[in-house]
């Protein structure tokens, strides 16, 4: 029984689970940004259809469903879902407000890697649920005005479930790291993803200093540019000929280099409780 | 020690607390009380030293459940009712589910919060009931150790009599307290040793019982003599040990440390023939101990 409660208490503990996944949803004002990333797709799509359109052929009929599959692929909506659920600040009426809170809670015998786990865990069903949900809406919808090509197959739901791991595990890290700290390493790597595939298309200089800093970027991009979480669409990737391993191997490298990112900057993260 | 940069918050700060006692920890704003409180909680990474709770470290889990701690500034979950929040925390605590609703009722009689606790949220509390959950909080769990950071801020005047009737009740039943407080009236009600702080530095660690001894002044006064009265107080003062603090002519005033001591001044007085005709002690408050210290004088803490 005590290894029980010991181990609950070093690597899941419920109770971070519940506050983070249903407590803070029995008020009803706080299921409003929930209920609007699940209805959006399926609202959009009814407005769009219920429009007078030419008949749906099986070539539009591809290319509703393929804008209906870039959403749940989106990393934005899967942030913003998983946010949700990590982050207490939207309840309290505040974007973050954890400082508080937190320092008072690790009075409590839980470590910090469980919390992490727990409010990840959380963040994941949470963001998986929502998202597939609005899946199945905008399915029902779809087949309301006669749109029969979005793909509900469980390799759809996988993808779901990997998006939301993926995007889940940057937000536990944001969540867990100091605010500003946290924010800055999400911009730089962001800026890293992004600046490096510019420079590579820019045409070759005169200027010195602008072919430095392109060789920079493209340094930075190589190596660190990839640690950014990515989406992944099972779907696509299962319909082409030869299964991307490497990049799957990277989105999945990635969540865990989040989460141990996540640990360890909660772990070294001091709180103070008294005056700011 | 903790030290952020320059500056160092806490600088060779040692002492020790008894099991079952209630320690205080009082200095100016700024002094460390509150990062001392983080770091024996584990919330800060002391720079260098050691802290041992019941001979673990404060890092351990299994120290956690000991304790109970009311910070000084209410950080609760605001959008959690009054019963969601100590039930979170009962279950954090991992204690039994079976006994969360007779625990919440508890602590909430404890601190005479009488509220609609299943629709009351945190946010719509005043001050000095925030301060009341956050003490049912710090309960919650049966704590054998109380860490409570200046547990009558922002309550009422029948707040400070409630958290002085909870800490005595704490205390009979044999819990250890440490609290850092600004009110000394109420350190002095309830502590049995004090450590005063500053600039980090813990300067003194006192029981509560010598301050109160040395820090009598004996007023005696004599019908009016003819005689040199300021050379036979100065040979009392310097027979009896006692300093002269003050006189008038017919009155005068003696630092004493035992009631020894003054029957001894008295005994003198009146070998050296004054008729002394009243004697009483005049009672320092831990308040005026506090500021005649020389660093609080000379402008106190950063």
């Amino acid at each position: 029984m005590t290894t029980v409660s010991k181990i609950n208490s070093t690597l899941f503990n419920q109770a971070v689970f519940v506050n983070a996944f249903c407590t803070k949803f029995e008020d009803w004002r706080y299921w409003l940004f929930p209920l609007l990333v699940l209805i959006l797709p399926a609202f959009g799509m009814a407005v769009t259809l219920s429009m007078p359109h030419p008949a749906l052929t099986a070539e539009n009929q591809k290319d509703y469903a393929e804008f209906i599959q870039e959403y749940y692929t989106n990393g934005m909506v899967f942030s913003f879902v998983a946010y949700l659920f990590i982050s207490d600040g939207p309840a309290s009426g505040k974007l973050i407000a954890e400082s508080d809170t937190l320092s008072l809670l690790f009075t409590r015998p839980i470590t910090r890697f469980c919390y992490v786990i727990s409010r990840y865990c959380a963040a994941l069903v949470g963001a998986s649920l929502v998202m597939s949900l609005s899946l199945l809406l905008a399915k029902v919808v779809g087949l309301c005005f006669g749109l029969t090509a979005i793909d509900i197959s469980p390799l759809m739901f996988l993808s779901i479930l990997c998006n939301a791991a993926s995007w889940s595990s940057l937000m536990i890290f944001l969540h867990s790291a100091a605010p500003l700290l946290a924010g800055l390493v999400y911009f730089i790597l962001y800026g890293c993803s992004g600046v490096g595939a510019i420079y590579s298309r820019a045409e070759q200089s005169k200027d010195i200093f602008l072919e430095v800093l392109k060789s920079v970027c493209l340094f930075i991009d190589n190596w660190f540019g990839d640690l950014l979480p990515t989406s992944v669409n099972l779907v696509s990737m299962a319909s082409t000929s030869a299964f991307d391993l490497y990049e799957f191997s990277i989105f999945i490298s990635n969540i865990g280099f989040f989460l141990l990112l996540a640990v360890f900057a909660l772990s070294v993260r001091e709180f103070s409780y008294g005056a700011d | 020690m903790y030290r952020r940069g320059k500056i160092k918050a806490v600088d060779n700060a040692s002492f020790e607390v008894n099991a079952g006692e209630v320690f205080g920890l009082i200095g100016p704003n700024g002094a460390g009380k509150t990062t001392i409180f983080s770091c024996l909680l584990a919330l800060n990474h002391p720079t260098s030293g050691e802290i041992e709770i019941n001979g673990m470290s404060p890092f351990d889990l299994d120290v956690k459940p000991l304790l109970g701690f009311l910070p000084e500034r209410p950080c609760y979950y605001r959008w959690m009712t009054i019963k969601q929040f100590l039930s979170y925390h009962h279950w954090l605590a991992g204690l039994p589910a079976a006994e969360r609703d007779s625990a919440v009722k508890r602590v909430l009689s404890l601190v005479e919060l009488d509220v609609d606790i299943k629709k009351r949220k945190v946010r719509e509390l005043s001050r000095g009931m925030l301060q009341r959950l956050g003490f049912a909080q710090a309960l919650i769990g049966r704590p054998k150790i109380f860490f409570l950071d200046e547990p009558t801020s922002g309550m009422d005047p029948l707040g400070f009599i409630l958290i002085r009737k909870l800490l005595l009740q704490c205390k009979a039943e044999g819990m250890t307290i440490v609290l850092n407080s600004h009110h000394l009236h109420e350190v002095e009600k309830v502590c049995d040793r004090i450590a005063f702080i500053r600039k980090g530095k813990i300067e003194e660690v006192s029981a509560l019982a010598e301050l109160s001894q040395i820090r009598q002044i004996l007023i005696v006064s004599w019908l009016a003599s003819n005689l040199a009265v300021e050379i036979i107080l100065k040979e009392v003062s310097s027979t009896t040990q006692c300093a002269l603090i003050d006189t008038d002519g017919d009155t005068a005033k003696f630092s004493v440390d035992t009631n020894e001591k003054a029957a001894d001044i008295i005994a003198a007085l009146g070998t050296a023939g004054l008729r002394v005709f009243k004697s009483s002690f005049e009672k320092r408050e831990l308040v005026d101990l506090f500021l005649s210290a020389p660093s609080v004088e000379s402008g106190g803490a950063p």
